[in-house]
């Protein structure tokens, strides 16, 4: 509830203008709290490529869809879950066909499962509009919504995740569950976006989970590439790097490809700030590819092939999802797709 | 099955409806804006606002009239999709399909997630920033429950908004069509009373009847619900999701 109240009454301004004493609230929408009432502004009129025009085919240029209320978590989760899941991936593959060979893959793997699936949780929590309802994710299971079905698969991934810490039998299993498990992990995200009404979203359908399954790869393997390990590990590292880099860069260009059918709806990956991020995000994986490539890599060129390789999966999910945004405030793009 | 047909050659822009919302459901202000555009000072639905009149100016004659202008008047609201994108895609439980056949968010789950703000392909719910919960039209389903009609149709001094069962509703706005087509407004037409004429959505339980294209009313004019388009990513995710663990065993297994 508001807490400015009007002088005369002594009533809480909410926006409601009802004088509270001499009623109770009971409407429908009675149980919306008030934090601040909506005051006259400016009003945020964004025909967003071209002034609003007598003949132009919408409605005074105002956006058709509501933008993603989504901020800076759900990108960074989109990166952490992947991360979390490919490295369990690898862990689960290194012990079990490393012969023992890869121990500190293996085992760095585990740590880097269970912290990602901590800090997914956290993350995911942080952008809901009610945290304490967090756990209402898995009051329903419902195959319609990726949302729902990604909340499950996190869950089962923290559980495997936490238990492969454990010693023995136990944790090993655990471990490759968790692997399994990391696989649609890292690449649910993808349909979570395409199974919406955005635009750019939903005309990457067939590119997006493959990319963020791409970038998943090169993250963890950036991730590898920061630590100490062995030459045979170090080998492994690298052919995930350069085979991750190379999917992201040739997944880019058929995502491009794939908005750019109907051509209003690919503008957001060119134009704007959502372009800006996209260009760095590619700027950035071409030169992480380049430093992965070099035939006897200096220490300062592992490190900048791994920075780089992270800076350019994260850029790429804020650029997908800023591109979503301003894809949204588009009635053009969205008109353009169904027409 | 309960639903609205909206006639829009009936309104006359009074915005009743709109009051009449936010009256009965205790709704906000909106901040009262003035926005220069027409008489439309509400712009859009939203979290607080469940009915917007939109005013239409076109430099185009309607129907038999002499006039070389037009005004084309819509009150628009959440339009209850036979399959509504909101309710595939809350995980959460918290939209459901009502007894009378309306899609309402239930306050008391929502935690807040906001996909369906980004998956209802018509832009109607919105989440409350302050509030933290996704809000949108509920059908008045307290009303409802109680034998009223909901609030916008009571109101309605026209009958532009109509409130019934929505088989009978059906044979209405075609009649209503066809009466229009013989008094000479050929352009008159149902936006999204069945199935048939739109399969995207499985047709409106809030269906209209309108004369311009959709577009120039801010209405999607194909619109499908997101579920229905994925099919193809799922089947994309479960490839790259084997690429991945084939990566990772190929770049263990390589001595």
């Amino acid at each position: 509830m508001s807490d400015a109240t009007d002088p005369a009454r002594s009533v809480p301004l909410d926006g409601r203008n009802i004088d509270q004493h001499l009623g109770a609230l009971r409407g429908e929408g009675a149980l919306q709290r008030i934090g601040h009432v909506d005051e006259a502004r400016p009003f945020e009129r964004r025909p967003w490529r071209r002034e609003a025009t007598a003949d132009d085919d919408s409605y005074y240029g105002l956006p058709l869809l509501k933008e993603s209320v989504w901020k800076w978590p759900v990108p960074t989760y989109f990166y952490v879950g992947g991360l979390a899941g490919a490295s369990a991936a690898l862990g689960a593959a290194a012990s079990l066909f490393g012969r023992g060979k890869l121990p500190r893959i293996a085992r760095r793997a585990r740590f880097i499962a269970a912290a990602g699936a901590v800090a997914s949780a956290g993350l995911l929590i942080e952008d809901l509009g009610m945290r304490k309802r967090f756990i209402y994710m898995l009051r329903v299971f419902r195959p319609t919504s990726p949302m729902n079905l990604g909340t499950w698969l996190l869950s089962a991934f923290g559980g495997c995740a936490a238990a492969a810490l454990l010693p023995g039998r136990i944790g090993d299993a655990a471990a490759l569950a968790s692997g399994v498990v990391g696989l649609p992990l890292t690449s649910y995200t993808g349909v979570l976006l395409a199974n919406t009404a955005v635009p750019l979203w939903q005309e990457a359908r067939t590119t997006l989970p493959p990319a963020f399954v791409a970038s998943a790869a090169a993250s963890a393997a950036s991730a590898f590439e920061l630590m100490s390990l062995g030459p045979r590990e170090r080998r492994v590292v690298r052919r995930m790097a350069i085979a991750g880099k190379l999917a992201e860069l040739l997944n880019d260009l058929a995502m491009e490809r794939e908005v750019s059918r109907v051509e209003l709806v690919g503008e957001p990956l060119r134009r704007g700030a959502s372009g800006l991020l996209w260009r760095t995000a590619t700027v950035c994986k071409i030169s992480s590819l380049i430093a992965s490539l070099l035939p006897r890599k200096p220490r300062w060129a592992r490190i900048a092939g791994a920075v780089l390789g992270t800076a350019g999966a994260l850029a790429t999910r804020f650029a997908v999802l800023h591109g979503g945004k301003a894809s949204a405030r588009d009635p053009h793009a969205a008109f353009a797709v169904q027409r | 099955m309960k639903g609205f047909f909206t006639d829009t050659t009936l309104c006359i822009g009074c915005k009743a409806c709109e009051v009449a919302c936010k009256q009965w459901n205790q709704l906000p202000d909106d901040g009262f804006n003035f926005t220069g555009l027409s008489y439309d000072n509400t712009g859009h639905l939203g979290s607080s606002t469940w009915r917007h009149v939109s005013f239409v100016e076109r430099p185009v004659p309607l129907g038999g009239t002499l006039s070389s202008f037009s005004w084309l008047m819509m009150s628009d609201v959440c339009k209850h999709c036979a399959r509504a994108g909101c309710l595939e895609a809350c995980p959460t439980g918290a939209i459901v399909r009502t007894e009378f056949g309306s899609v309402y968010v239930q306050p008391d789950i929502c935690n807040g997630c906001g996909y369906c703000v980004s998956a209802c392909p018509f832009g109607v719910v919105d989440r409350r920033g302050d509030d933290g919960r996704a809000w949108k039209c509920t059908l008045c389903y307290d009303r409802l429950k109680a034998d009223l009609t909901p609030a916008c149709a009571k109101h309605c001094p026209t009958g532009s908004i109509q409130y019934g069962d929505l088989v009978e509703l059906r044979v209405k706005a075609r009649s209503r069509v066809e009466e229009l087509h013989a008094q000479g407004m050929g352009e008159a037409y149902l936006y999204g009373a069945d199935p048939e004429s739109q399969p995207g959505t499985g047709g409106l339980n809030a269906f209209f009847l309108l004369c311009d294209r959709p577009e120039k009313y801010n209405l999607p004019p194909d619109p499908v619900v997101p579920t229905k388009k994925v099919r193809r990513s799922w089947l994309s995710m479960g490839a790259a999701a084997v690429g991945l663990a084939a990566l990772t065993l190929a770049a263990v297994v390589t001595p």
